[in-house]
């Protein structure tokens, strides 16, 4: 029954994890500037971090690729809660042999585990065509992708905030939303902060394990009727 | 231990919550300001005021008068307030240099693009250790990889050595690795610029690097700290060399330097030396040097304060002899006009978009601590919609609570006392909550049925 269900979550998110990771594909041929060819690539306008020409301002490429993630991560969020009320399939998963805790588990294992597998391909394989010689105009260095993966840790707090909009009993057009909101100011605020190891890391974990807990509360008490 | 989650859970989501309609309701306040602000238009007449310079090279005060959207009015007067005609542009011309203080280390570093050679790009590389350096990189489109390095010691193919490398702070470097990148044609910031020459400042002395010809040279060893560097060009009586034919010609250049209590000028070679010792009073202010065609120098000093919808501005201007001794000193003070909120709509729409008495006082101590106190009508009408917004809604609280009686009841106030109207939506919505007038059964809620003699009794 694990398998079955765990197959059955991989089944219901891997159409949206293989539409974002299209997209990000196509995110460097739309980035590209064939008007200055001799400027290292996917400048979008702005000066580069990662791969770039100047230093100081965000690279678009990377920008883009936190952004597709993002949004991935509210739908994946959404599809594994409140799709299952929209379609009926509560019902049919709580009459499984299983504790309620015990679903609530592989859903939220499996979802994010599948959403950080599909959020690191694009920075992993940025970093891989950056570090082989004779691809750009500029030096690179893998610490220089730091600023990816601290966006890539934040992730799942997106995840979690629209899986638990997904089980909140409120309108859509009134307060339903809001925790999606405020956890995406959450993650903005997190890309941006000073030291990220000592405050960004910590703050991230935190609000990981309280959102978890409230999860598992969130499910335990809600009314599935 | 489950009273404890549970608690944790609902906090945690009340908070989410309320902060979701915070933001969605600060972002609306701002969205109406910037639209108020679009649609009425900055009201008045604005003034500013700046320092230039007549054909016999004395320093003049230009006005600039406008009302939003129209063509500025100039007019200038000397430093006594008389008036000026308006100097003949391009005449008495100075040639300007501009140190100011505590520059980021990639504006210490003055960035050319030039054509000597269309095809390279330049990086200046930090190696990301505290005790590091750094080396510049040369990239030629076409080559895979870099096509040299430069450092202290000259080009090399490998990375240089730490003792090689330029000795520049890490704390100071706001990068992770590249900076200052050097390309043909697509830096071009004026005609001031040097070709394929970078002046580069480091701990131990500011260095002359020549992109070129691939040299790197000492020009000078400042035992204290660099603040700033310029390269300015050496006044002459006719059209700059740079903007003649864009040849590098050495004694075309000087350099200043700004150091914590001093501006220093020297030539490329590190001859000529004048070193200017700033006023204990101007040190923090942002320093011009200025040089007329027949050689004689002045400092102007300025510092503005930006508050609200004005600037002030205060400054003073000396003569510098040919010993670098400041004299002949000449303060000056005004109000610029800025295109800005006044204080009372500033205030009032900070005010309006946190209306939560926790942040706000956060804000307020945040800004005390500092060194930015708020002014009266500041701390007026930026707690006005926060303490309302507060009492409204510990009002609505207890109305709530009155009709649906639950534990925690005076936490839950102190909450929504703390965070206002978006504490009260966060407490309000963060559940479901029973029917109004629903009571939980009791088992004392039940009074016995009389007996009637059928009972079984085991």
């Amino acid at each position: 029954m694990l398998s079955a269900l765990i197959r059955k979550e991989l089944f219901q998110c891997s159409g949206f994890c293989s539409v974002a990771l299209i997209a990000c594909a196509a995110l460097p041929s739309w980035l590209y500037d064939p008007y200055q060819p001799d400027f290292p690539p996917f400048t979008g306008g702005f000066t580069l971090s990662f791969v770039g020409l100047y230093a100081e301002q965000f690279d678009a490429l990377v920008a883009n690729f936190s952004l597709v993630g993002g949004v991935l991560a509210i739908v994946m969020g959404l599809i594994q809660s409140a799709w299952e009320s929209v379609t009926g399939t509560w019902h049919f998963l709580l009459y499984r042999p299983a504790s309620r805790q015990k679903i609530l588990a592989i859903k939220l294992v499996t979802g994010t585990c599948l959403l950080l597998i599909c959020t690191a391909i694009p920075g992993l394989a940025y970093g891989i065509w950056a570090s082989t010689p004779g691809t750009h105009n500029s030096p690179f260095g893998w610490d220089m992708t730091l600023g990816f993966w601290q966006q890539w840790l934040t992730i799942p707090i997106l995840y979690l905030a629209a899986f638990q909009t997904g089980l909140l009993d409120a309108r859509w057009y009134g307060t339903r939303l809001l925790p999606v909101v405020a956890a995406g100011a959450l993650c903005v605020l997190l890309a941006i902060v000073p030291h990220w190891w000592f405050i960004g890391l910590p703050i991230t974990c935190v609000t990981v394990t309280v959102q978890t807990l409230t999860l598992f509360h969130s499910m335990q008490v809600r009314d599935f009727a | 231990m489950k009273r404890i989650i549970a608690a944790i859970s609902s906090v945690s989501l009340a908070i989410l919550v309320c902060f979701g309609a915070m933001l969605l309701w600060a972002g609306l306040v701002q969205v109406g300001t910037k639209a108020a602000t679009v649609i009425v238009g900055p009201a008045g007449e604005q003034v500013n005021y700046s320092i230039a310079h007549d054909e016999d090279s004395a320093p003049l005060i230009r006005i600039d008068k406008s009302l939003y959207g129209s063509a500025t009015v100039e007019t200038y007067t000397d430093l006594n307030g008389r008036h000026r005609d308006k100097p003949v542009r391009g005449s008495g011309a100075f040639i300007e240099t501009f140190a100011a203080r505590r520059q980021s280390y990639p504006s210490r570093v003055k960035s050319f693009a030039e054509s000597y050679s269309p095809r390279e790009i330049w990086f200046l590389v930090h190696d990301g250790n505290a005790d590091g350096g750094c080396w510049l990189e040369c990239y030629t489109p076409g080559i895979p990889g870099r096509t040299t390095c430069l450092s202290k010691m000259g080009a090399t193919q490998e990375t240089p050595e730490l003792q090689d490398r330029f000795d520049v702070d890490l704390s100071s470097w706001k990068f992770r690795k590249s900076v200052g990148g050097l390309r043909s044609g697509t830096l071009q910031y004026g005609s001031w610029d040097l070709p394929g020459i970078l002046f580069l400042a480091a701990n131990d002395g500011i260095r002359l690097v020549n992109l070129e010809q691939r040299t790197c040279t000492l020009i000078s060893s400042i035992p204290q700290g660099f603040e700033g560097t310029y390269a300015g060009q050496r006044a002459r009586g006719d059209v700059p060399t740079i903007q003649r034919g864009r040849r590098f010609d050495p004694s075309d250049w000087h350099v200043i330097v700004r150091t914590v209590d001093s501006l220093i000028r020297m030539n490329l070679d590190g001859s000529d030396v004048v070193r200017m010792e700033l006023p204990q009073d101007i040190r923090s202010h942002k320093i011009n040097y200025c040089e007329t065609y027949d050689g004689s120098p002045y400092l102007h000093a300025s510092l503005d304060v930006p508050v609200f919808d004005k600037t002030s501005v205060r400054g003073a201007i000396f003569d510098v002899n040919s010993s670098g001794e400041l004299s002949n000193r000449r303060d000056y003070a005004w109000l610029n006009s800025r295109y800005a909120l006044s204080e009372t709509a500033d205030s009032l729409c900070r005010g309006m978009e946190m209306p939560a008495p926790l942040l706000t006082g956060g804000a307020a101590v945040f800004s005390a601590a500092t060194g930015a106190p708020w002014s009266p009508t500041q701390n007026t009408l930026r707690f006005l919609p926060a303490i309302v917004s507060g009492l409204i809604a510990v009002w609505f609280s207890r109305r709530f609570q009155s009709k649906q009686p639950h534990s925690h009841q005076v936490l839950w106030l102190a909450f929504v006392a703390c965070l206002g109207v978006f504490g009260y939506i966060g407490y309000r919505y963060h559940r479901r909550w029973p029917p109004v007038g629903f009571r939980a059964m009791k088992a004392d809620s039940f009074a016995a049925p009389a007996a009637n003699g059928l009972e079984v009794v085991a």
